[in-house]
């Protein structure tokens, strides 16, 4: 199976292209990739660890620079660590430094994994923007971070990275953070629900994770508290304009002021998760 | 009892995280025998809705449906975030909470009418029921209603008292713990 992030920030976008063979290599091609977002590298992390790892292979960015960030994220690093064959230009010799500004694809496997990221994106934040930015980011990724340890089951873990974008490029000054794994994604975790066994696809299981009280574990359905976590990151990042696009399995949804939720072509591993928020001043866009 | 809130970096995101504090704090409930407890947050800069749900949310649940005696409790070391969080779990399970957030005592997860007897029962050292009625303009019935709330939330304090003429009644105040954790 050949998989294809092409262009400007694939995994944001509704179909990342697959054309598939029955055999079980997987072929991550990134040799179109134009501008990469962190989560079309933490979706190409959990992709390339969904699969076997003797088979799977990371074709890098004919395009140089984006070549370079991708190594600068520790793409092909971690990818390579698990056994993964990398192909493409070589990292450069020199490292930049700009861990002040962004935190490489990480991976996760475990609580004290999960709490650290946390706790580095709470740094990053709190430096570029302040404590009231960093505090509500800390708000909106630990629901994100919580799902992950509570209702992926994924034997692989999961894969955060963040950055801070000054607008000096692209004219918008923000923070971007993604956390992917490559679990069983949400429609599975609602289904292990009784309540929710009835969700017929993953198009339903997105649309019914937005809603208040839902939740894939059974002895939490109807207890006060409980599956709110995403509904509360909506309404959180209404409340300073933010975005989200969630994916999981061949459902996406996208979220400004308005909703967006489709099915596509293409059922991506787990579940990914990608939240902008815009600066202004020093400060939250609100 | 004053049982300081565990975190490696000053931050509580996790429900894992939530349950190993709950856990502790129940160890620590078990074993004393004080009649105040505070929940103290100091040097924790932010925390999520899960963790409160998990640590405070649970917690208050416990304690509030067990067969004892109404035991006063605080929360400190809350900033203006933070208590929001809070705000939010408690609002969400029908639970209230005094709580000390940047220095103010303030009643977490309150409607507006538990709000308002709260803080009129903050200016007034004792009182009854029929006084407080008085002061928010509103019938004993309803006072009585959103004073046993609160008395079981721990956020009073009541003893019965002798009345000129005759009988008895209950006369409450902000529990006297309290002004050991509330900066003068």
């Amino acid at each position: 199976m050949i998989v294809v992030f092409s262009g400007h920030q694939p995994a944001l976008h509704d179909s990342i292209p697959v054309f598939g063979s029955e055999d079980d290599t997987l072929v991550l091609d990134a040799t179109k990739l134009t501008w990469a977002s962190p989560m079309d590298l933490t979706g190409l992390a959990a992709w390339a660890s969904a699969g076997s790892p003797l088979r799977t292979s990371l074709l890098l960015p004919e395009n140089p620079s984006l070549s370079n960030y991708l190594h600068r994220m520790d793409v092909p690093r971690s990818m390579s660590e698990q056994g993964v064959a990398v192909h493409g230009p070589r990292a450069p010799e020199v490292r930049e430094e700009h861990s002040d500004q962004l935190i490489e694809v990480r991976r996760m496997d475990g609580q004290s994994d999960v709490s650290l990221f946390a706790s580095d994106v709470y740094r990053l934040v709190n430096t570029n923007v302040g404590d009231k930015a960093a505090r509500v980011v800390h708000s909106l990724l630990g629901e994100l971070l919580d799902n992950v340890t509570r209702h992926a089951r994924s034997e692989s873990g999961s894969f955060g990275a963040a950055q801070v974008y000054t607008g000096a490029t692209t004219g918008r000054a923000g923070i971007e953070i993604s956390v992917s794994d490559p679990g069983r994604g949400i429609l599975a975790a609602l289904r292990s629900n009784p309540a929710f066994a009835g969700i017929p696809d993953c198009r339903g299981a997105i649309d019914a994770s937005l809603q208040e009280g839902v939740t894939g574990d059974a002895e939490m359905t109807d207890v006060p508290g409980h599956g709110n976590g995403l509904p509360r990151v909506v309404t959180q990042l209404r409340t300073h304009h933010g975005r989200m696009v969630l994916r999981s399995g061949d459902a996406v949804v996208r979220i400004t002021a308005r909703r967006r939720l489709r099915t596509v072509s293409v059922s991506v591993p787990g579940t990914w998760a990608w939240i902008r928020l815009d600066t202004q001043d020093g400060r939250l866009a609100s | 009892m004053k049982f300081l809130v565990e975190s490696e970096r000053g931050l509580l995101t996790t429900r894992s995280e939530g349950e190993a504090n709950r856990r502790k704090l129940e160890a620590a409930i078990e074993s004393q025998q004080d009649g105040f407890l505070e929940i103290c947050f100091d040097g924790i800069d932010a925390l999520t809705i899960s963790f409160a749900d998990e640590f405070v949310g649970r917690m208050l649940t416990e304690l509030q449906s067990a067969v004892r005696e109404p035991m006063p409790i605080l929360i400190t070391g809350l900033n203006e975030d933070t208590a929001i969080e809070l705000d939010v779990v408690l609002d969400r399970r029908h639970l209230v909470s005094a709580a000390l957030v940047d220095g103010d005592l303030k009643l977490l997860g309150a409607d507006r009418y538990l709000a308002s007897t709260f803080t009129a029962a903050k200016q007034v050292e004792n009182f009854t029921p029929g006084q407080l009625a008085g002061e928010i303009d509103t019938s004993v019935q309803n006072v009585n209603n959103r004073l046993k709330v609160l008395l079981m939330a721990g956020t009073l304090e009541r003893t019965r008292v002798q009345v000129s003429g005759g009988g008895r009644e209950y006369e409450y105040r902000i529990p006297a713990s309290f002004t050991t954790a509330v900066p003068a």
